[in-house]
């Protein structure tokens, strides 16, 4: 059996693309001048070197804050299911938030929210595995 | 029956008492051991009376769900060749007595585990056991060779076991065919031999099933284009090792092949003849050829084995009586004799460090003993009358002339090759200007007078009872064992197979156990095998 | 609360492992660790109690429990218990490093929670979520020694390669579900084989047998292995190679429907396996990347395996008690027993660099013990008798013999025949080669030492009555 449907998706999609691509080809021309070979076109121009330092628990805190973000947005779904699911939908989502809350109290307790002493533990421990 | 247990738990369960032994002082270890493989010895004597009236056989359980049973069967071939590996194991653990000075201990559990392998292969009647004993094989003696051994043990060690692995890839497989063919046949699971026998294989598997098991099989005798592994394995082993390889080693491909390739496609056997006796032909005389300038005197030995294996493979392919008989005697006197001469060459390197024989000549005014014995052994290769080795010879080539003349005349000339590199080792050490390299080089200890006077007595013994050995061939087979359908079918029997003593060719002479325990030997024919009637048509056994 | 009761296990390992976690940073102190060991084994063996329990006597094909989600067939259950008994192991076996000892215990007991969930999916969502649970497991055990280098680039390499896997196996997953219209296996089993495929059911099992073979690293998606066993803790290197491989080799049974559509690729997997692990191995000087190598050689013997099939697919055969489904699950649990005791002896030769070859000079004088396990060890992954690997190998091609294949059993064989040659090497420098001016260096506690020597006996144990496996196979 062949699937029509799915060919025709797959060609309308690859058209698509090569489209997209070949007008912009055809219709723009490279125009090359300072400006243009910049990083970021239209913004800022860069100053400075690169490679800038920035605190490591900054992003400790910011991945943890994603993670229990994302983690929490399970629960809007539950919220809207929550009565047709009762008493059983209820227990797991308690299972859910007994895994989401154990994260939240390891991280505590390995001192991942501790921002000063975290900051002077991870550059401490990075400068000994350099040596 | 325990007594096939024990042959084989004796060795097994003994290296853990050579462990210990060893762990408490290292020379508790060698007496252990030898202490081990003379109480092996017995039990195989025993065994070897027991099989006068009738196979032995032993069948446990072992994997039900895959048709693997522990199933030994000895008759008088096994018991034989069972014989002769316990014979050889005490005088290997003898004469590395001072030779082996480093790993003791682990020395000789290697010793004994190799035992343990090549005896389940002379006894296993189911074919995944005989498999599981054959790969054992393999690592003791790579340990053997890669750690004891000389110069070059690791490319020895590497190139032995690579060549016999690859070749027992093929065995497997055609053994695997023939049990699923089996299964499929009879519904039954089982690795049985003898009912492995029954099945039918059409011609084109039989071709296949042949050329999977002989190719397993010829890597180990080893027949001529597979042979390359052997000089090495041979040079670079430590004595104890040369004499297992060549006594031993080498026996269980023949083996292999006259129970298991020759039986299970008997067609496939009688159409590849010509080329198989070819390829002997080619044996014999590149190996004399290679032979006799080498400088090395353990891999001159080691050229002549594939020789003398040419023989033996020769006489299993006439397919007749003689051929047969001649190819068992000639199996236990290369193994005796050409086992000595790797004693003899052990011995000389472990005086004088080297094996070469431009640093040799004339030894014989140093060590007048062990050059009395080196001569005794090069005639017995040679074939000289009075040793086995010279009825061995003659049985293989009144085989020979029995299935086509040409090849009994070119059998002769292989003879006139062996005496030329036989004798070239005698002259090239004992003889000549007298080498100043060497003074005041001990001859030959009571430990090693012991160990080769042995070896002359029994070779002595074969050369004037040759019956020794052709007697318990013709041991009464076991009747309730179903003998193969396929005697029927155009192709060669081997006597032992059917189990039926063919009306001329039975043993006279009472075998070798009636001089040791009282037996009865009534069930024995008293026909005589009379060299004077060989004619073609006595001679072949269909 | 009746319908949880199937779900005990995992939920006792998951639990106990966030347990743990917890635990860990408490205190630092020695008590501390031994007793988080202690309290992990029981932890696995609570487990695996309970599994048996649910399971127990549930013997029809593929039963399903916990809303369809994970089955409760004898050999899945069986899997698990034998994975279960290889985290045990390793909790044993392995080198804790000092302050992160929660973590190390509790990761494994999540590993271990992936593994059984994988191994007992019925539902292509259980299988996703188990792999991934046991993938985000190893990534961290891949990477435990983040301050040495090459461990955090094992880690990351592993990251982004099995997230690309997961990618394919999702994707093949999501147009399955498209064509199919369900998620369980049983029933996308019953359509596919009741009604021709489309090309769209055919991309996507396609895809899901890229997503398969990078996981169990069959050529060509093998270029991951050599890389991060090499950088990985030694026990965990094990790991990878046995059970997290096993697992997927578990749930993988319930599509072997795909042999009637899909065996060419599966074939050619496992011939391009056998060939490339083993000839890629013998310039190898890298002990681990030997053993990597080997077994991307061993994953297709078991995937010859696989071809021959089980009981319910249509090359059945004709001696039952030799499918290849039970030729997998021996070899499964031959080829655990060897490589983790394997892996595990060389984590702890391992100095501060790679371990090659020289390296093992001399450890035979310095540690007989350690060098007699490994001894055993590659002694059973080469295939020799009497350890246990060489009945798994002959069971392997037994059935593919058994369903009709030639030519793989003899391209397995030949290859083994290759392999042999390196397993040879690391034997010779173990014990026939002088060992250099440095002595080399062994850290291994007595009871690690107590484990590797019971593991080399057993595996010794197992090849010569290698029906025990058969008969623990029965009795669930």
């Amino acid at each position: 059996m062949l699937n029509i449907d799915f060919i025709v998706y797959a060609l309308l999609v690859t058209a698509n693309a090569g489209v997209i691509i070949g007008l912009s080809y055809l219709l723009g021309w490279p125009r090359r001048s300072r400006v243009k070979n910049e990083p970021y076109e239209s913004g800022i121009a860069p100053t400075g070197p690169a490679h800038v330092r920035t605190s490591i628990p900054y992003y400790l805190v910011g991945i943890a804050f994603i993670l229990f973000d994302v983690e929490v947005l399970f629960l809007y779904t539950y919220g809207i299911v929550m009565y047709r699911l009762e008493w059983d939908g209820f227990f797991k989502a308690m299972l859910f938030l007994f895994f989401v809350f154990s994260g939240l109290v390891y991280i505590w307790l390995r001192g991942g929210l501790m921002w000063r002493h975290l900051s002077s533990k991870v550059s401490a421990k990075a400068s000994s595995s350099q040596s | 029956m325990t007594l096939l247990l024990s042959l084989l738990l004796i060795p097994l369960l003994g290296t853990a008492l050579v462990g210990l032994s060893g762990w408490v002082d290292r020379n508790f270890a060698r007496v252990a051991t030898l202490i081990i493989m003379i109480v092996d010895l017995a039990v195989a004597i025993i065994l070897m009376a027991r099989t006068s009236g009738g196979p032995v056989q032993v069948i446990h359980p072992w994997i039900p769900s895959f048709g693997v049973s522990f199933n030994l069967y000895v008759d008088g071939l096994s018991a034989l060749l069972i014989l002769l590996t316990t014979f050889i194991g005490v005088i290997a653990v003898i004469i590395s007595w001072n030779e082996i000075k480093e790993k003791v201990t682990s020395f000789h559990i290697w010793m004994l585990l190799l035992q343990t392998g090549i005896l389940i292969v002379f006894m296993a009647r189911d074919m995944m056991l005989f498999y599981f004993g054959w790969e054992l094989m393999l690592v003791p003696m790579f340990f053997l060779i890669g750690v004891w051994g000389h110069e070059e043990k690791l490319y020895s060690a590497i190139k032995f076991f690579l060549f016999t692995f690859t070749g027992s890839i093929f065995m497997l497989l055609a053994l695997l065919y023939v049990y699923f063919q089996h299964a499929a046949q009879t519904g039954v699971l089982t690795f049985d031999l003898t009912q492995l026998l029954q099945t039918e294989l059409s011609a084109t598997a039989q071709t296949w099933v042949f050329l999977g098991l002989f190719v397993g099989f010829a890597v180990k005798v080893p027949i001529f284009p597979l042979h390359t592994w052997l000089p090495d394995a041979h040079t670079q082993a430590p004595t104890a090792g040369s004499l297992i390889l060549a006594g031993l080693l080498l026996k269980t491909g023949v083996y292999g092949i006259m129970r298991i390739t020759i039986p299970m496609a008997p067609a496939a056997a009688v159409y590849f003849t010509p080329w198989i006796i070819g390829l002997a032909l080619i044996g014999i005389f590149y190996g004399a050829l290679a032979a006799y300038p080498q400088r090395d005197f353990k891999r001159l030995v080691a050229y002549s084995s594939i020789a003398h294996l040419g023989f033996v493979i020769l006489g299993v392919f006439v397919g007749n009586a003689a051929g047969y008989q001649g190819a068992v005697l000639q199996m236990v006197n290369h193994g005796l004799a050409t086992g000595a001469l790797f004693l003899i060459g052990g011995m000389l390197q472990q005086r004088t460090h080297t094996r070469l024989f431009e640093m040799f000549g004339g030894l014989w005014r140093q060590m007048p003993v062990l050059g009395g014995f080196l001569l005794f052994f090069c005639f017995a290769s040679l074939g000289i009358p009075g040793t086995g080795n010279f009825i061995g010879e003659l049985y293989v080539m009144g085989g020979a002339f029995t299935y086509h003349p040409l090849v009994g005349a070119l059998t002769v000339f292989g003879i006139l090759f062996a005496a030329a590199y036989s004798l070239r080792i005698f002259l090239a050490t004992m003889h000549g200007p007298e080498t100043t390299a060497f003074k005041n080089l001990p001859d030959a200890s009571p430990r090693e007078t012991l160990a080769l006077g042995t070896l002359v007595a029994a070779l002595v013994a074969i050369g004037f009872f040759p019956n020794l050995v052709t007697g318990p061939l013709y041991y009464p087979p076991d009747l309730s064992v179903p003998q193969s359908g396929r005697a029927t079918t155009p192709a060669m029997v081997m006597p032992v197979e059917t189990g039926t003593p063919s009306p001329v060719l039975a043993p006279t002479s009472p075998p070798l156990h009636t001089y040791l325990l009282p037996m009865n030997s009534n069930q024995l024919s008293d026909q005589r095998f009379d060299i004077a009637s060989l004619s073609p048509d006595q001679q072949e056994v269909r | 609360m009746g319908h949880y009761q199937p779900l005990l296990p995992d939920l006792i390992l998951a639990m106990g492992a966030t347990f743990i976690l917890l635990l860990g940073p408490l205190r630092d102190s020695q008590n501390l660790r031994d007793f988080l060991r202690w309290i992990s084994l029981g932890l696995v063996a609570a487990t695996a109690a309970t599994l048996v329990w649910v399971n127990h006597g549930m013997a029809t094909p593929y039963p399903l429990v916990g809303e369809g989600w994970l089955t409760t067939a004898p050999l899945h259950t069986a899997f698990a218990v034998v994975f279960l008994a290889t985290i045990a192991w390793t909790i044993l076996a392995s080198t804790v490093p000092d302050e992160d000892a929660g973590e190390w215990y509790s990761m494994l007991l999540f590993l271990g929670t992936g593994m059984i969930i994988l191994a007992r999916a019925a539902n292509l969502a259980a299988v996703f979520l188990g792999l991934e649970v046991l993938s985000i497991s190893l990534y961290i055990l891949i990477a435990f020694r983040y301050s040495k280098r090459s461990s955090l680039r094992g880690g990351i390499m592993y990251l982004l390669l099995a997230g690309f896997a997961s990618g394919f196996l999702l994707f093949g997953m999501a147009l399955i579900y498209a064509v199919f219209g369900t998620l369980q296996i049983a029933e996308i089993r019953t359509l596919a084989l009741a009604t021709d495929m489309g090309p769209m059911a055919k991309v996507g099992f396609g895809l899901l047998l890229v997503g398969v073979g990078f996981k169990l690293a069959a050529v060509p998606f093998h270029m991951w292995t050599p890389e991060v066993y090499e950088s990985s803790p030694g026990t965990v290197t094990g790991l990878i190679a046995s059970s997290s491989k096993g697992a997927m080799l578990a749930a993988f049974i319930p599509f072997l429907f795909l042999l009637e559509t899909h065996w060419s690729i599966i074939w050619l997997f496992a011939a391009l396996s056998m060939v490339g692990g083993n000839l890629l191995g013998l310039r190898e000087i890298r002990v681990k990347r030997i053993l990597a190598y080997s077994s991307i050689a061993h994953i297709g013997y078991v995937l010859t395996g696989y071809l021959a099939g089980d009981t319910l697919s249509a090359n059945a055969a004709f001696l039952p008690s030799i499918t290849g489904v039970n030729a997998v699950f021996f070899y499964v649990v031959a080829y655990a027993a060897s490589i983790l005791g394997a892996f595990a002896a060389l984590g702890y030769i391992q100095g501060e660099r790679d371990l090659t070859l020289r390296d093992l000079r001399g450890v035979g004088r310095r540690n007989p013990v350690l060098a007699f396990c490994l001894l055993i060890f590659v002694w059973s992954l080469a295939g020799l008798p009497p350890a246990v690997g060489f009945f798994g190998k002959i069971y392997l091609f037994s059935a593919a013999i058994n369903a009709g294949y030639f030519w793989l059993p003899l391209i397995g064989l030949l290859g083994s025949a290759i392999g042999i040659y390196y397993y040879l090497r690391i034997i010779v420098h173990l014990f026939m080669m002088p060992a250099d001016a440095s002595d080399p260096k062994v850290h291994a506690s007595t009871l690690q030492e107590w484990v590797m020597l019971g593991s080399a006996v057993a595996v010794i144990a197992l090849g010569l009555f290698p029906e025990t496996i058969f008969s623990f196979l029965r009795a669930f």
